[in-house]
């Protein structure tokens, strides 16, 4: 079943910061509009359709604060707003979310944490990117298969697991407690359980080729590298 | 403490003291007065008696007092005995003190003595307990006027005084009232709360101007940052060669070492606000590793991590990773060999390098913004930041090094009550 794409009204009066997040985002299959002023954005969230409004605080007209204030006295439904603003301590998170705001993101933030968050709010599950390539590494989520250089990987159900949140991390790596936690929550685990499923996981992702994939880095964390002429 | 040292108390005490010492020289005197002119009486009456009996000697008879009181003596063998061994070591004394409390006063005539026995004629003997009684009743309400008098005295000049304490304490700094030295009469009192105020608004305005600044400058250097951190990871994205990807992966690391630094100097700009929380210190550690890997690459180190994964420490999860990221990237940039352990027990996060150590000419200015070892790159704060953000956070820590390494210890507080005293635990 296919989704309509996500659309998103981005208020921002920084033009480069906007491009970003407009490349990143269509990218990613998503349709935004674009203000880049305080009032022009309040007509447009009220006039029009969005899954979710991105609010930069300081804007030219009308302010973030005002405008969210504004939207949620006015509209005649829960528009998410995510502000994205350069003040970062406690007290302005904490005005922010008084004015109205569903989540903040302070300056400078990643661009796919921004996407995920966005996704949260529309409450959306991850789109259905059936095949995500890294590499080598082709994964297809819907047959739930990897291969490395057209060559299927035959995984046991964990280390598929770990591979999968290494390709979804790439090219951040992920530390030993993150990955452990995402695999089996906050249970206790033996502490050579990672370890183990690690050894599997190398025997099929790297044994077969000449460059391994997979770095540990310092013993706190993993990651994938490509080979440089990747 | 403060009741012991209370100014009004003291007031208190040194007014009733004065009235007391005041009042037993009034006494005094005034018995002094009273036995000088009983005496100057006596001695008076001797003297009219003395002129009668010279003229009775002259004519050849012998004087006889006309006040029953006086008699006259011939020769000091005469005189009552116990008046005559005083005599003979005093002979110029005219007053004594004889048994049975008989006194005499004594008048020496050309052949002779006049002795006035006067216990029954002592004025001020008879009148001493009701004179005593009546100097004790002044005395004492003397005392009471004084000390009501200095009560109210003190009330009057510390009450402005402790108006001002109470505003002063009560009040956020930011929330002062405008012009509160008006509220007090212009005396010394006044005058202290005008120098206050004029200090105060001083401060407030060095701390708004600060205020300001480092809001401006988070506000200019964020954008910016953003807006290459966006750029960098759309780049990261694309095809790249490999000569491209090596450039691209040096503006990553120098991208993330602005971001950090900006946090950390900003955080060290903000005036400490209570921002409550607890973090499981293993994966904030591990983060950090991951954070500042960049640092190790190409060094042949071995990184020892001993720190239980149930190990918690209260601190929010945000500084505590501007902490351990200075502390990291300050242990991973000097040490070019060896292993560098991180340990943590007994509350105490131990990082400990194989580096060649800080030289014992910088040791001493370790904590001095600017100092720098021989072979640092950096700007020199290094140390330096670490110093300040546990001061900030009220952590205590020790920093040892030596040719063979540097060991920096960081205890952390039991629960976040220790270094944010007024702070709410928010869980």
């Amino acid at each position: 079943m296919m989704t309509a794409p996500l659309s998103v009204l981005l208020i921002e009066d920084n033009s480069s910061i906007s491009a970003n997040i407009a490349d990143y985002f269509s990218q990613h299959g998503a349709v935004l509009d674009f203000a880049v002023q305080g009032q022009q954005g309040l007509q447009l969230a009220l006039q029009h359709y969005y899954d979710v409004v991105v609010l930069d605080l300081m804007l030219p007209v009308m302010d973030g604060l005002t405008l969210c204030k504004a939207l949620r006295s006015q509209a005649n439904r829960h528009i998410p707003v995510l502000m994205l603003t350069a003040r970062d301590t406690l007290d302005d998170k904490l005005h922010g979310f008084a004015c109205g705001a569903d989540d903040y993101l302070s300056k400078p933030f990643a661009l796919p944490e921004l996407w995920a968050r966005c996704q949260a709010l529309t409450r959306r599950p991850l789109p259905p990117a059936y095949q995500v390539r890294v590499g080598e590494l082709l994964l297809n989520k819907q047959s739930r298969q990897i291969s490395r250089q057209g060559q299927l990987l035959q995984l046991k159900p964990i280390a598929w697991q770990i591979l999968c949140l290494l390709i979804e991390a790439y090219p951040r790596p992920m530390s030993r407690t993150e990955l452990c936690r995402r695999i089996w929550g906050d249970e206790p685990t033996e502490s050579d359980a990672l370890r183990s499923h690690l050894y599997q996981l190398r025997k099929v992702l790297d044994q077969p080729f000449p460059k391994p994939m997979l770095k540990t880095l310092h013993g706190v964390g993993f990651a994938l590298e490509l080979s440089s002429d990747d | 403490m403060i009741k012991k040292h209370s100014i009004h108390r003291r007031m208190l005490a040194a007014f009733a003291l004065t009235t007391l010492l005041i009042a037993l020289l009034f006494s005094l005197t005034t018995f002094l007065f009273a036995y000088h002119i009983e005496d100057r009486f006596f001695t008076g009456q001797l003297i009219d008696e003395a002129k009668r009996a010279e003229q009775q000697l002259t004519a050849g008879s012998s004087p006889e007092p006309q006040l029953a009181y006086i008699r006259y003596y011939s020769n000091a063998t005469a005189l009552p005995s116990e008046l005559q061994s005083v005599i003979q070591s005093q002979p110029n004394r005219t007053e004594f003190s004889g048994q049975e409390q008989r006194h005499y006063h004594l008048q020496r005539l050309s052949q002779g003595y006049l002795l006035a026995e006067v216990s029954q004629h002592l004025m001020v003997r008879e009148l001493r307990p009701l004179m005593l009684k009546f100097l004790l009743v002044l005395l004492l309400t003397t005392l009471l006027l004084s000390s009501g008098l200095a009560w109210l005295i003190g009330r009057q000049l510390l009450s402005p005084l402790q108006q001002l304490t109470a505003l002063l304490d009560n009040t956020s700094h930011s929330s002062l009232p405008a012009e509160f030295a008006a509220r007090f009469k212009p005396n010394e009192i006044g005058q202290l709360a005008t120098a206050l105020e004029q200090s105060w608004a001083r401060t407030n305005a060095f701390i708004e101007r600060e205020q300001l600044f480092t809001r401006d400058l988070s506000h200019e250097l964020r954008t910016p940052v953003t807006i290459s951190q966006g750029a960098l990871s759309l780049l990261t994205a694309t095809a790249l060669k490999k000569d491209q990807r090596e450039l691209v992966g040096r503006i990553e690391a120098a991208q993330q070492q602005i971001a950090q630094s900006m946090d950390t100097l900003l955080e060290l700009a903000r005036e400490p606000q209570p921002e409550p929380g607890r973090s499981m210190l293993l994966p904030m550690v591990e983060q950090s590793i991951l954070q500042q890997h960049s640092r190790l690459a190409g060094k042949d180190i071995e990184l020892e991590l001993a720190i239980p994964d149930t190990s918690e420490i209260a601190m929010a999860e945000a500084p505590l990773l501007i902490l351990l990221n200075n502390l990291l990237a300050n242990a991973f940039s000097y040490t070019h060999s060896g292993s560098i352990h991180i340990s943590y027990q007994n509350q105490q996060l131990i990082v400990k390098d194989s580096g060649h150590g800080i030289p014992a000419a910088l040791q001493s200015q370790l904590f001095s913004p600017g100092t720098k070892g021989p072979t640092s790159q950096g700007l020199g704060m290094g140390l330096s930041i670490v110093s300040r953000l546990c001061e900030k956070w009220q952590l205590q820590y020790s920093i040892e090094s030596s040719a063979t390494g540097t060991c920096v210890r960081i205890t952390f507080p039991l629960s976040q009550q220790l270094y944010h005293p007024n702070a709410q635990h928010q869980g």
